[in-house]
């Protein structure tokens, strides 16, 4: 079994920290936090999980409370580079729905 | 345009994973407790799910590993000897606060302070927040320059 926590600084105010644990290489748990430094204070604005098998994505604002949380497919940290890579910060207000 | 990264790296020993496991069950008393906080509190913070998770499988016997990866060739303009001895300190040193860092570098404050600062700006260390104070944090024990 292993834990692996990675942050990828993404620009200077824009970072992803992934947490991914693994058994027997079988990915049991994952999530994956978009997040904006505020402060001094990295904040996130987007995650995606699959806390207790059920893959979903929410989106938080900058005070962090929860604005919306929607089912979604299973996702790697590969989409979900590429997900920030295309839209930026203009993931924050994108309708979480669709991604 | 450059493709340089630099990666921080970190496999945890049994001591560091300890540390964590005492530290999350002493905030919440148990993992029991953590776990009925999660239960009522669920998407709405995200990093008691995280921690919960951390937690249930350190305890399992997990292995934990820890990565930054920056994508700029910008970090290693700021670094200089000083701020390596500082990164050096902390990947081996627990601190509580900058002050104190700047007590065990035997360094003037304002300089030390300004340096974490730029070390932060730069994804070189974090910052961790206890109470009012900001706790520079570096969980990293190598530092690989990939081209």
């Amino acid at each position: 079994m292993r834990i692996e926590k990675k942050i990828y600084r993404l620009r200077k105010n824009e970072r992803i920290e992934s947490i991914e644990i693994l058994k027997e290489e079988k990915r049991i748990y994952y999530s994956y936090n978009y997040q904006i430094l505020k402060d001094k204070e990295w904040n996130t604005s987007v995650r995606w999980d699959n806390f207790q098998k059920k893959p979903h994505v929410d989106s938080y604002d900058e005070n962090g409370n929860l604005l919306y949380s929607s089912p979604t497919r299973v996702k790697s940290l590969k989409e979900v580079l590429e997900l920030i890579d295309i839209f930026g910060k203009n993931i924050v207000t994108m309708d979480i729905t669709k991604l | 345009m450059t493709t340089i990264k630099i990666k921080l790296r970190k496999t945890l020993d049994e001591i560091d994973k300890k540390e964590i496991i005492d530290h999350i069950s002493k905030e919440f008393g148990s993992i029991e407790r953590l776990e009925q906080k999660v239960s009522r509190t669920g998407c709405r913070e995200p990093k008691l799910v995280d921690k919960l998770m951390i937690l249930k499988y350190l305890r399992e016997g997990a292995e934990y590993k820890t990565e930054r990866i920056l994508s700029s060739a910008k970090p290693l303009s700021v670094i200089t000897h000083r701020r390596v001895s500082l990164m050096e300190h902390l990947s081996k040193e627990k601190v509580r606060s900058i002050r104190d860092l700047a007590d065990e570098l035997n360094r003037d404050y304002k300089n030390v302070y300004d340096d974490v600062n730029v070390l932060f700006e730069n994804g070189l260390l974090d910052l961790e927040k206890d109470g009012k104070r900001r706790v520079p944090t570096l969980n990293a024990d190598n530092i690989l320059i990939e081209f």
